[in-house]
């Protein structure tokens, strides 16, 4: 028997594999090498090629660097560490407890990821600002305070204002795992005594290490990349981290490119290290919880607690979630965000305006094109990297495990960029589509590469060899036990993942702003036009269209796809 | 009289006729082939189909470039795309190494011109692809003259020329009179109170601070850097945002706002400008108003029927209203633009939009850097 399933394997992995690899290498490696090379080039567009070492040593001798190096560190860790505690807890909550109204609370949590980052934070200045935020003022005259007791521009202003975001982007990533545990595992643990908080912390966490792992080690990349709302709340407060030093040099006038690549380095060494301590902490233990023996999914009764911790998730979402998405919501009807004091501070125009802008529609067309596209396609191609590097034993495996790493080492903007050189460097073939949606498409399935491909990879961990191994005993091929077996296995990680690739490509800017060409513009990008214009109000109305947009995405996806597993499950 | 005296006579007679004749038949002759090569270059653009223009980004500019174009030529089509200067020459850069050649005409700033198209040998000269009467004729032309930004005078035409607003105040915590002298502003009661636009990358920040080194002199600029840097609560780069402390008064001073301070303040937004200094005077800037016609363009009639279409009293107007600026074209009306933008007729403005002015000197770049650097 092992016999057969190593010669089917051989035989896939002559015939495929090799393109597969080489296939990634291109797509990964090729675009941040080449802006890795030009990182040296010190000469501007149309000067004759200068090499020189200025640009890394000119990012690395900038006297304002270890500070920025300090806040990164503390920002993230803060965030990480209290984003953990949230997002382990919802997951559980929604996945393996009794507790009321679960299918609305992991929807709000949902709704949380989607919401357009940079309005959400106009919200909250709104609410939060020392000068005159709304809560602010009104606490003031309530307590006969002398000064605001809040100031959103402030290290835990913009801990706070990352708060729902990332917490909601962990908990999608976790949740696959927590409902795809064998419920077994808790019962036995029931069975000898513990309590509820002993099964959560002795079992459920030990077990899912590889989901939190790579939960965690993402929200920390992720949040050293996040830029938007340290920029607008960081720099007044003479906060800076690296990102919005990367920023800077992008928008510098000549774009700093080198420089900004070179302080992206930090990030990568990050990646390194984050992926040598996965693989440590990980090395010789065994993650299956899906076995051929039995899976069952079940909630377990929390008693009267089930209304302790419904009221915690509702308290979470209303003031994380509803709030700010209110204030939002009321700033696309006012002139000025949170300016009262004009003449007219109210109007419709911004809605009336922004769907009869003469390019609203094509845009929205290739909007939907990108989304689904990345969405479905990406979601595949993770899947097929996740079972190479979980699956087989064949050489490059650790290679591709770190490629898939690089695209978020890299900020969106630098991305475009490589692949714009890329595109336009490799001959006719890729030439084709430059200029056209497939092009965006391609970098945003490269851009959600570490995400996707990571979360997936979770999953097939914890699924066990055997039920291959018996698929191919029974005769199926290997093709026919992925279909068969592995597909349905992970579909509601892959649904997840889709989605998560789909919101991403419709709400991205800096990865496609390179590729984009009149006529591939995306909604995002026509949202940049009012922002350049300094007109948030309006581009806040296009942020929640799209929100818009991705809740009836998940409404269909809740009812033709989740349902259905459910009722498999 | 005899023979040979008529026939002198009459020999000069011709020749003072000819010598009277000849201007206007050699005007007549070059007006036929401007509107020969005028008819030419329209026949060719209803064969290429469209012209690809790249611009300023911003919805408003876009819709008056496609929507004006469209009208005044139905059978031409518009592709527009926006991006901030340095963006759109890395794009173009990236795909003329690859071989392809997709933009016609780029409008943006004139340091866009000069420090990243010019040195690309990505231009082809203005002059020759000005065709129609309307555009040539000097008269209509502020100076009475085509501007130029670069020092041959003839790739980088500047079509708009307005004067910068310095410095912004909210009316109800400043007056005027207190902030319309450079010294003033380093009376230590506004110590605090000042938003700095960041003048080390290019923008309006850094052009109120190049020209303080022209009116100023390096040394004295020098000190009113350090002690400006000592003043200032805020140097940001978010020029709403710092439009908008000014408003709330937050911080009711800001030094070098952006151009976008007049859609904010049709918009409802209040405050007073100082458009000049008593003491140092203003200059002026083109902002985002030159052109430039690429080379190798894949639509060369399209592009020189837009080009002429643009600098007609109709394309300026519609730049004029799509922007907010002030055209150098006498024609335009300004009514739907704020006076303080106007430069005053007989006034010698700096200009900081000519080649040798529109960056920073190494030294100048030092000095900042070490005060603003963050």
């Amino acid at each position: 028997m092992q016999e057969k399933i190593t010669v089917a394997r051989l035989s896939w992995s002559w015939i495929f594999l090799p393109l597969f690899v080489a296939l990634l290498v291109f797509m990964l490696a090729y675009p941040v090498g080449l802006l890795f090379i030009k990182s040296f080039v010190i000469s501007r567009p149309g000067q004759p090629t200068a090499w020189s070492l200025e640009g890394w040593i000119a990012a690395f001798s900038d006297r304002g660097l270890p500070l920025a190096l300090a806040n990164t560190f503390s920002l993230g860790a803060v965030r990480v560490a209290i984003t953990s505690v949230l997002a382990i807890f919802f997951a559980w909550v929604v996945t393996r407890t009794d507790t009321p109204w679960k299918g609305f609370i992991e929807l709000m949590l949902w709704l949380g990821f989607f919401l357009p980052l940079l309005p959400m934070t106009l919200g909250w200045i709104l609410l939060l600002d020392p000068h005159y935020g709304l809560i602010n003022k009104f606490l003031m005259k309530v307590f006969q305070l002398s000064a605001a007791p809040f100031d959103v521009y402030s290290y835990w202003g913009i801990v706070w204002c990352h708060l729902a975001f990332s917490t909601s982007v962990r908990f999608l990533l976790m949740t696959p795992a927590f409902r795809t545990m064998d419920a077994a595992l808790e019962e036995a643990a029931r069975i000898s005594g513990s309590n509820n908080l002993g099964v959560l912390f002795r079992i459920t966490v030990p077990i899912l290490a590889p989901a939190l792992l790579v939960s965690t080690a993402l929200g920390f990349i992720r949040s050293l990349e996040s830029f938007e709302i340290e920029l607008v709340l960081g720099i007044p407060a003479k906060i800076y981290v690296i990102s919005t030093k990367v920023y800077d040099f992008i928008h510098w006038e000549p774009p700093l490119y080198g420089r900004a690549t070179a302080l992206c380095s930090i990030f990568l060494v990050m990646i390194f290290l984050l992926i040598w301590l996965q693989k440590v902490l990980l090395r010789g233990r065994e993650y299956t919880t899906i076995t051929g023996r039995s899976y069952a999914v079940r909630s377990f009764g929390l008693g009267p607690w089930r209304w302790v911790t419904f009221a915690f998730c509702m308290l979470f979402i209303f003031v994380m979630i509803v709030v700010p998405l209110a204030t939002l919501m009321m700033g696309t009807f006012m002139e000025f965000f949170g300016n009262f004091d004009l003449e007219k501070p109210w109007t419709t125009r911004h809605w009336a305006t922004a769907f009869t802008d003469p390019i609203f529609l094509r845009s929205f067309q290739n909007t939907l094109v990108l989304g689904l596209g990345a969405g479905v396609l990406g979601t595949f191609l993770y899947a097929l990297i996740s079972y190479y590097l979980v699956r087989t034993r064949l050489a490059c495996r650790g290679l591709i495990d770190v490629l898939s790493w690089l695209p978020w080492a890299v900020p969106g903007v630098l991305i475009s960029l490589a692949l714009l050189w890329a595109a336009l460097g490799s001959g006719e073939l890729v030439k084709l589509i430059y200029g056209t949606v497939f092009l965006l498409i391609l970098a945003i399935i490269i851009k959600e590469m570490p995400l996707g491909s990571q979360i997936i990879k979770a999953s097939v961990m914890q699924i066990s060899r055997e039920l291959e191994e018996a698929s191919t005993a029974s005769g199926a091929s290997w093709l026919a036990g992925f279909r068969r077996i592995m597909l349905p296995l992970l579909r509601p990680t892959m649904i997840a993942v889709g989605i998560i690739v789909f919101i991403s490509a419709v709400r991205d800017i800096p990865t496609i702003v390179f590729l984009s060409t009149h006529n591939s513009r995306t909604i995002s990008l026509l949202m940049l036009d009012y922002i350049a214009e300094a007109n948030m109000e309006k581009a806040a109305v296009l942020g929640v269209f799209i929100v818009f947009l991705i809740f009836v995405l998940l409404f269909i996806v809740r009812v033709l796809g989740l349902r259905r597993v459910a009722v498999e499950s | 009289m005899n023979n040979r005296s008529i026939r002198a006579a009459l020999f000069l007679g011709m020749v003072g006729l000819l010598s009277l004749v000849w201007p206007i038949a050699s005007w007549a002759q070059t007006k036929a082939t401007g509107q020969e090569k005028w008819e030419k270059a329209l026949a060719e653009a209803k064969k290429e189909g469209k012209v690809v223009v790249m611009g300023p980004p911003g919805d408003l500019i876009r819709d008056a470039m496609t929507q004006g174009f469209k009208k005044a030529f139905p059978d031409i089509g518009i592709e527009y795309s926006g991006a901030r200067g340095g963006e759109l020459a890395t794009r173009v850069k990236a795909e003329r190494d690859a071989g392809i050649y997709s933009v016609d005409i780029v409008l943006s700033g004139t340091s866009t011109a000069n420090a990243y198209f010019k040195p690309m040998k990505a231009l082809d000269p203005i002059e020759p692809a000005l065709l129609l009467p309307e555009v040539t004729d000097l008269r209509y032309w502020r100076d009475n003259r085509l501007e130029f930004s670069d020092r041959s005078t003839r790739y980088n035409l500047v079509f708009t020329t307005q004067n910068n607003v310095p410095l912004i105040f909210n009316p109800a915590q400043v007056k005027a009179d207190e902030v319309d002298e450079l010294n003033e502003l380093l009376d230590p009661k506004w110590k605090g109170k000042i938003a700095v636009q960041d003048p080390i990358p290019s923008g309006t920040g850094q052009g109120v601070f190049r020209w303080l080194w022209h009116v100023m002199g390096p040394e004295k600029a020098t000190d009113y850097y350090r002690k400006m840097r000592a003043q200032a609560a805020a140097i940001d780069r978010d020029q709403r945002r710092q439009i908008e402390w000014v408003a709330q008064g937050k911080y009711p001073i800001h030094l070098g706002p952006g151009t976008i301070m007049f859609q904010l303040s049709k918009r409802g937004l209040k405050f007073d400008v100082i458009s000049e200094f008593k003491d140092y005077g203003g200059y002026v800037t083109a902002a985002f108003g030159s052109a430039m016609l690429l080379n190798k363009a894949p639509h060369p009639g399209a592009a020189t029927v837009f080009l002429n279409w643009l600098l007609t009293k109709e394309g300026q107007t519609a730049w004029s209203k799509g922007m907010g600026y002030v055209s150098r074209r006498l024609d335009v009306p300004t009514g739907h633009l704020p006076s303080y933008w106007i430069p005053k007729a007989g006034v010698k403005y700096w200009h900081g939009y000519y080649e040798e002015d529109a960056t920073l000197s190494a030294e100048q770049e030092k000095v900042l850097k070490e005060l603003f650097g963050r």
